[in-house]
């Protein structure tokens, strides 16, 4: 773009993000400060992830970026729409081509390997804020792995609910040390987190945070002996179009009724096996 | 025979405000006075030395304003000393800090929590100070429990019964916040959480202060049962003589942030020797 | 199926873009000119360039009118320009004594050595809508200025080269509480992510960008009773000041030219750790005319040396982290953004709850 820097933002700010990014990777689960830029896209849209990503793409990554699991949802749209004006780089819709993929609370179906980065928007980088607001606390917190709180959290939510009642962020142990924020991903996707191959890296625009799991890292949901994490159930419930029951589904309603149809969250993957099974039927 | 004390407790000093170094010349019950002339800081405890013995009950006694509280915060890390060296010899230290003999007080802040969850116990006079009010009350002793690692729920709650048993708890009540309960009854959640790590040494800060006289009583049969159960290690501080009578073997009668007297219980309170022992001991009977 | 999955959000996106334009030019009024709105709405622009915190008045102009006024989108515009210029260098502090001065008063003393200045104010103007000003035509304008001027003779006038600091003077009898001198140097908000406790530089820094509402809301709770500041203005002076910059590879600095701003200091009683009662300053001052958010700064900037804070006005932590205008409503509006996939989530945990206290029920 005219009068602008590749990637938008000046050389000296990129470098200062991916010094805070290694420094992420080298500690994992820990949230790194940053002083984080304000961008033409407003706090809490993505800002975050927007800035780790324009500091890390070059000339020849290949880009996707997906909100809620989908390449044309309007917030996916418009971050594509900016990072390609200032970038000029390809940009794709399927999970296996893109070198970097930009996403709002989904981890894609198809299985990412080690030359990809999956670059996750966070609103909320600390998990301990659900029961304690101030900042210096939840440091120190941190600095000690002063955990029983969260945990004593958790027994609360099972003698109230008898189940922990956390849908979406539920919170993981990164690398058996630090407390992690998955960033609201379901539940659904937090498996897809442990020993993974691919980076991981988490950007908090607003609140000024980078943290990472590296390839390979343990990264265990909290969870009691007795009272284990589940993921979410859709009860044998198939996407209406590419009839998958083991993707997580998007709950739509039909019609003023309430009657319920389920689709793929992960467009692109069901569009993928929507066009194999025509290929097939074909044949 | 000699026997190892199981806390030592060597010049302890502790200073609110700047402190100069004429701070404790300045101060103790010879000048009436627990603020420093020279700098107008405040000496709460000043070269406060003593020992407690395995399975003793030392008792704490003093108006308010003579460092006994400040004491007992000091002995459970929840405030820093300006000064002094605290020692505790049990084999379960070893586990937190090494063989080695070190002032507890130079310990991380996460080593000096280790020891708080698995070694000391503490009941403090305002139950607000101990427990989290907005947690049910098995959840406030569930929080020790975790943080000794247990992770099963089950297991966790069939502990807290055993607890709420033991003090005399209603158990059906295990669920409710303990902002919901009586004086009496936030003082036996204290304590059974103070019990839920199987302590080596208890703290007890005037744990009856502001109770029914008949619910005193039963806290005090309660300490007196457990103190046997569990051959606890307990330093009880209070201003109420008649529980110092009832509860320790020995006592110590601090004022103005110094120790003015120590003795056997019996003596102190039959024979005082102190001019400021004599009045307390005369003034309460 | 009555439902059809939401495909093409590039064109819809273009087209809400597109609309926005056309809302804006559609009434077929004369286009604004950017010097109309540098000269006329002045305080308008004081504000954006405060909250974008870029000093650049017309850039200002052209985002008001880009935003059809929005102050928050506007100050935004502005904010994330300025992210995009480089960093070439710190100015040396500004020197308020060198103030060119507009305005200056002090509610501490009725006489104050250079005398209270009034200035363009609109402090003592009625709140009454003025109806001559909806035809107000160029020749109107032209006599108010002849008739207003006609009187005023600047040549033989003899201007002050300073005027003193108020506080300088209660300084001087050592009745003004110290803060500490930064010998350390500044913390740059815009470099270094804050952490809590934050240093006094970069407070003033976050309440010198911050939105006005959300500053004069907190400084408000506290000047109530949610907080026990009960400030006095010891001094408020609005004027221009010059700014100076190190000339590289030499010894010398040289003026850049000058910048408008708002500088408060009040002063509020409290005793100090000996317990002597002793006078501390509280310090606003922020770009272009804004007296109530440079009041609102500097009772807060009191507030907040508070040794033991109770009230949120006095919580550095929580002031600093609320107050800035463009994060907050960033954060506000994203909540429209789809949530459905953690909605989903949270669904599945409720349907559960509920499945489990039927079956508990029955």
């Amino acid at each position: 773009m005219k009068g602008y820097n590749f990637g938008f933002l000046d050389e000296a700010s990129k470098r200062e993000i991916r010094r805070k990014i290694l420094k992420a990777i080298a500690v994992p689960g820990y949230q790194v400060p940053f002083s984080s830029r304000e961008l033409p896209i407003a706090r809490g849209w993505g800002t975050g992830g927007i800035q780790i990503t324009l500091s890390l793409i070059g000339p020849n990554d290949v880009l996707k970026v997906i909100d809620q699991g989908c390449d044309e949802s309007v917030n996916a749209v418009n971050i594509k729409k900016f990072i390609n004006a200032v970038t000029n780089v390809k940009i794709t819709t399927d999970t296996t081509k893109a070198s970097i993929i930009q996403t709002r609370h989904r981890i894609p179906e198809e299985k990412m390997n080690e030359n990809q980065i999956l670059v996750l928007q966070v609103p909320y980088p600390e998990a301990l804020r659900v029961f304690e607001p101030s900042e210096f606390e939840t440091r120190r917190m941190h600095a000690e792995a002063d955990y029983s709180r969260m945990w004593l959290y958790l027994y609360e939510d099972i003698v109230t609910y008898r189940e922990i009642s956390i849908g979406a962020r539920y919170p993981v142990m990164v690398n058996k040390r630090y407390i992690m924020d998955p960033s609201p991903i379901p539940r659904w996707d937090i498996k897809k987190l442990n020993m993974a191959e691919t980076l991981y890296i988490f950007g908090a625009g607003r609140e000024k945070r980078i943290y990472a799991i590296p390839p390979y890292t343990s990264v265990e949901p909290l969870e009691f002996e007795d009272f284990q994490f589940r993921v979410e159930n859709f009860m044998g419930e198939k996407c209406i179009l590419c009839g998958s029951d083991d993707t997580f589904l998007d709950e739509i309603i039909d019609d003023s009724k309430g009657k319920r149809i389920y689709m793929c969250s992960d467009t692109s993957y069901c569009n993928k096996l929507l066009i194999s099974k025509k290929v097939l039927y074909k044949r | 025979m000699h026997i190892q004390p199981i806390v030592e407790l060597k010049n302890l000093t502790k200073i609110y405000g700047k402190g100069c170094n004429l701070c404790v010349e300045n101060t103790g019950p010879e000048h009436e006075t627990n603020i420093c002339v020279n700098c107008n800081s405040l000496v709460a405890c000043g070269n406060v030395s003593f020992e407690l013995y395995p399975g003793e009950t030392l008792g704490i006694v003093g108006e308010s304003g003579s460092g006994k509280s400040s004491l007992l915060k000091l002995l459970n890390f929840d405030i820093e000393p300006t000064l002094g060296e605290f020692y505790i010899n049990h084999e379960k230290i070893n586990t937190f800090v090494g063989n080695e003999k070190v002032n507890l007080f130079n310990l991380n802040s996460f080593q000096k929590r280790l020891i708080k969850n698995h070694i000391i116990g503490i009941v403090y006079q305002y139950p607000y100070l101990g427990l989290r009010m907005k947690i049910s009350a098995g959840g406030n002793i569930a929080e020790n429990l975790i943080m000794a690692e247990w992770r099963n729920i089950e297991k966790i709650r069939k502990k807290i019964s055993e607890l709420f048993e033991k003090t005399e708890l209603p158990i059906d009540r295990m669920d409710e916040q303990p902002e919901k309960f009586s004086g009496g009854m936030q003082q036996r959640v204290q304590i059974a959480k103070a019990l839920s790590n199987n302590p080596i040494i208890l703290l007890l800060d005037e744990i009856t202060n502001g109770l029914d006289v008949s619910v005193q009583a039963r806290i005090l049969d309660l300490i007196r049962n457990l103190h046997w159960q569990h051959n606890l290690s307990i330093i009880i501080v209070s201003h109420d003589l008649s529980v110092i009578r009832v509860l320790t073997q020995r006592t110590i009668v601090m004022k103005y942030g110094r120790i003015v007297e120590v003795g056997l219980t019996d003596q102190i309170l039959e024979d005082p020797q102190h001019p400021y022992t004599q009045l307390l001991v005369n003034s309460q009977l | 199926m009555g439902y059809v999955a939401v495909k093409g959000g590039t064109e819809a996106i273009e087209n809400a873009c597109k609309l926005l334009i056309y809302q804006r030019i559609k009434g077929n009024s004369k286009p604004l000119e950017i010097r109309q709105i540098t000269n006329e709405l002045y305080l308008l622009i004081d504000r954006i360039i405060s909250e974008g915190s870029l000093y650049a008045p017309e850039l200002a102009a052209l985002a008001i009118k880009q935003t059809a006024g929005d102050i928050f989108e506007a100050s935004f515009i502005l904010r994330s320009y300025r992210t995009t210029i480089e960093r070439l260098g710190y100015s040396l502090p500004i020197d308020t004594k060198k103030m060119r001065i507009i305005r200056r008063i002090s509610a501490a003393f009725k006489e104050i050595p250079g005398g209270q200045i009034l200035g363009p104010t609109s402090d003592y103007t009625l709140r009454l809508l003025d109806f001559n000003l909806i035809n107000e035509s160029p020749q109107k304008r032209k006599n108010f200025v002849k008739e207003f001027l006609k009187d005023i003779n600047l040549s033989n006038y003899d201007f002050p080269e300073t005027f003193p600091k108020i506080v300088d003077i209660l300084r001087a009898e050592g009745l003004l509480m110290e803060g500490s001198k930064n010998a350390n140097g500044f913390f740059d908000i815009t470099r270094q992510s804050l952490t809590f406790p934050a240093s006094r530089s970069a407070s003033l820094q976050v309440m010198a960008r911050s939105e006005t509402g959300g500053l004069l809301l907190l400084a408000y709770s506290n000047m109530r009773g949610y907080g026990d500041i009960h400030p006095t203005v010891g001094e408020l002076r609005v004027g221009y000041v010059p700014v100076y910059v190190k000339i590289p590879f030499s010894e010398g600095y040289c003026s850049i030219g000058e910048i408008k701003v708002t500088e408060v200091e009040v002063i509020a009683k409290f005793e100090d750790s000996e317990g002597q009662p002793k006078f501390k300053l509280g310090y606003g001052l922020c770009f272009g005319h804004n007296e109530t958010k440079a009041i609102s700064m500097a009772v807060l900037d009191g507030a907040m040396q508070s040794e033991k804070p109770q009230m949120i006005s006095e919580n550095q932590e929580f002031v600093l982290s609320h107050i800035d205008g463009i994060e907050s409503m960033g954060f506000c509006n994203h909540y429209k953004l789809p949530h459905y996939v953690t909605f989903q989530s949270d669904l599945d945990r409720l349907r559960k709850a509920q499945r489990e206290s039927l079956e508990r029920n029955k």
